[in-house]
């Protein structure tokens, strides 16, 4: 799982519907996929995720991940074309890899869990 | 559906002719016009643009760009376009040409005749039949009598010369009981229109298949699966022992949905254990997240449709039997009997499906992911799926799904069997 899918993902527990917007994430291991072709640096690709992201959630995750990482406040145009910024967004969205963690309702403290790099959003009988 | 073995396609803009000539005898030929126009509508019908994505399409066997046309090689020689054909052959690049009559064989002699004739051609020509790299191409098509004149700029003939070849499920080191034919998969790619950059969702992935042929597009692929076994690889997936790779061993050893991927040094999907009835999906707030949503629904013919919270008392029983059989075809040595089995449990399953059908409802199946595709797809966002149809069962139960949100752009026909067959059906969220 990359911080793209973290970046959609809401808790759907049957009667939370507040504030269930980003989950807490905790990655406690993590991995930089860089032997793939895929995986090559590319503004434009970067640029298209800039327009899909919510910054906000985004920024807030990063901010308690202690990746060494932390984003301004804001995107903006000029910012888009930074290289540096660019470089560490593609770090942060396009290579790194959470393979162990869990994610943690921030309204209603259900966890998921993350496994080999599949975050499991399936809730029980009891949930739906 | 009868289709024509040419199709004359006018460019608007320039006002170019191209000839598409597509693999006749082909399964899924039905196909061919609506990946046509979905690629054509991806990049508009220009030279540069059929060559690259005839590269990338199924179908396509070779188009041309045609210089002359006439109903007669005489008529056709006067006709040519001679601007356009001096500047190609200013350029004095090795060549070929190439002779085809459809609808009739004609001999070697005959078509050194033809090539004859072009000899009035102020050029000196560098004739290179090994490795050409202009390909002119004289053609005949005897149904309606023309003959053409043109240059050949893309052409797919033998199967292991296609850019999806080194995708097929032989090579391929993961694979699942029903992973979808790579052939197909490429096929709803682009009925998908997939592009790079991409948000690309497949709510029921499995073994990753369909994801595979969209993320050859470069596209950022999403998919969920309410089973995490074939996920993860445990039990449903399985390696496929002819494809040996040291560095695959290395990256991931536990081989899951993530080993092809690794495999074709493409970009890593996105995969949740996610249910489609209860999507963590977070569109309500942040609008619709998708570019295109392609996938094959689980029909209960194959794989079966489920969901959380239903009882599997019958469908359990129903496993019991088929695997029953499966048991008993094993021990059974003599292939003639295992082909006789095959059959009967093929006949088993078209009879046990129609039941699932109703248990499980397919038809609300379709709608529930119609619907959530109507939150999840942006506006001209297209949806791509199988959908199974039975001529023995009454119509109402082969009616296409239908949905208020969204328009109907086209549906290809496969058939398995003399009543049963696939349908690749392509549909659009209104504007």
């Amino acid at each position: 799982m990359k911080l793209i899918t973290h970046n959609i993902l809401m808790c759907n527990k049957k009667g939370c519907t507040t504030n269930n917007f980003p989950l807490k994430l905790v990655a406690t291991n993590w991995k930089d996929l860089d032997t793939e072709n895929a995986q090559q640096y590319n503004p434009a690709l970067l640029q298209r995720l800039c327009e899909k992201i919510e910054w906000n959630a985004l920024r807030q995750t990063v901010s308690t991940l202690n990746w060494g990482v932390n984003l301004p406040e804001q995107l903006s145009a000029e910012l888009v074309q930074d290289e540096a910024f660019l470089q560490d967004l593609h770090l942060l969205l396009v290579k790194r890899q959470i393979v162990e963690g869990q994610m943690v309702c921030p309204n209603c403290e259900r966890v998921y869990e993350i496994k080999n790099g599949i975050p499991n959003m399936l809730l029980r009988e009891d949930e739906v | 559906m009868e289709c024509q073995a040419d199709i004359k396609i006018q460019s608007e803009s320039k006002g170019s002719l191209y000839l598409v000539h597509f693999i006749k005898k082909y399964k899924y030929l039905d196909f061919v016009l609506n990946e046509l126009e979905s690629i054509a509508e991806i990049f508009g019908v220009s030279k540069e643009n059929l060559y690259q994505q005839s590269r990338d399409s199924i179908n396509i066997h070779k188009n041309p760009l045609v210089f002359g046309q006439g109903d007669s090689i005489e008529s056709m020689l006067q006709n040519l376009k001679k601007d356009k054909l001096y500047a190609l052959l200013e350029q004095r690049k090795p060549l070929k040409f190439d002779v085809e009559i459809l609808g009739k064989t004609i001999s070697t002699k005959e078509k050194v005749e033809i090539i004859e004739r072009f000899g009035f051609l102020p050029f000196d020509p560098k004739i290179d039949l090994k490795n050409p790299e202009i390909i002119f191409k004289v053609l005949q098509n005897t149904k309606d009598d023309q003959w053409y004149f043109g240059l050949q700029i893309a052409s797919n003939r033998e199967e292991r010369e296609t850019f999806f070849h080194k995708y097929h499920l032989r090579t391929r080191p993961y694979l699942g009981p029903t992973s979808t034919e790579t052939q197909l998969a490429f096929l709803m790619a682009n009925q998908g229109q997939v592009k790079e950059g991409d948000f690309v969702y497949d709510p029921f992935v499995g073994t990753g298949s369909i994801a595979l042929a969209c993320s050859h597009f470069n596209c950022i692929q999403y998919g969920s699966d309410l089973d995490y076994r074939v996920l993860h690889g445990i039990g449903v997936g399985r390696k496929n022992e002819n494809v040996k790779n040291d560095l695959l061993d290395s990256i991931n050893p536990q081989y899951d949905i993530f080993t092809n991927f690794d495999y074709y040094q493409l970009r890593r999907p996105e995969i949740l254990v996610m249910d489609i009835a209860n999507l963590a999906l977070n569109h309500q707030n942040s609008g619709p997240i998708f570019d295109s949503i392609i996938c094959d629904p689980p029909y209960g013919v194959r794989a079966k449709s489920k969901k959380v919270g239903i009882s599997k008392s019958k469908q359990q029983k129903y496993e019991d039997r088929v695997n029953a059989r499966k048991q008993q075809q094993q021990e059974n040595q003599d292939l003639d009997m295992i082909a006789q089995e095959n059959q009967e449990i093929e006949e088993v399953e078209a009879q046990e499906h129609i039941t699932m059908m109703e248990q499980y409802d397919v038809q609300k199946l379709y709608y529930d992911l119609l619907e959530h595709a109507s939150h999840l797809l942006k506006k001209g966002g297209r949806i791509v799926y199988l959908f199974h149809t039975d001529t023995s069962l009454p119509e109402e139960k082969n009616k296409f799904p239908e949905h208020p949100d969204f328009e109907f752009i086209c549906s290809s026909e496969n058939n398995l069997t003399k009543c049963r067959a696939r349908q690749l059906i392509t549909m659009r969220r209104k504007l």
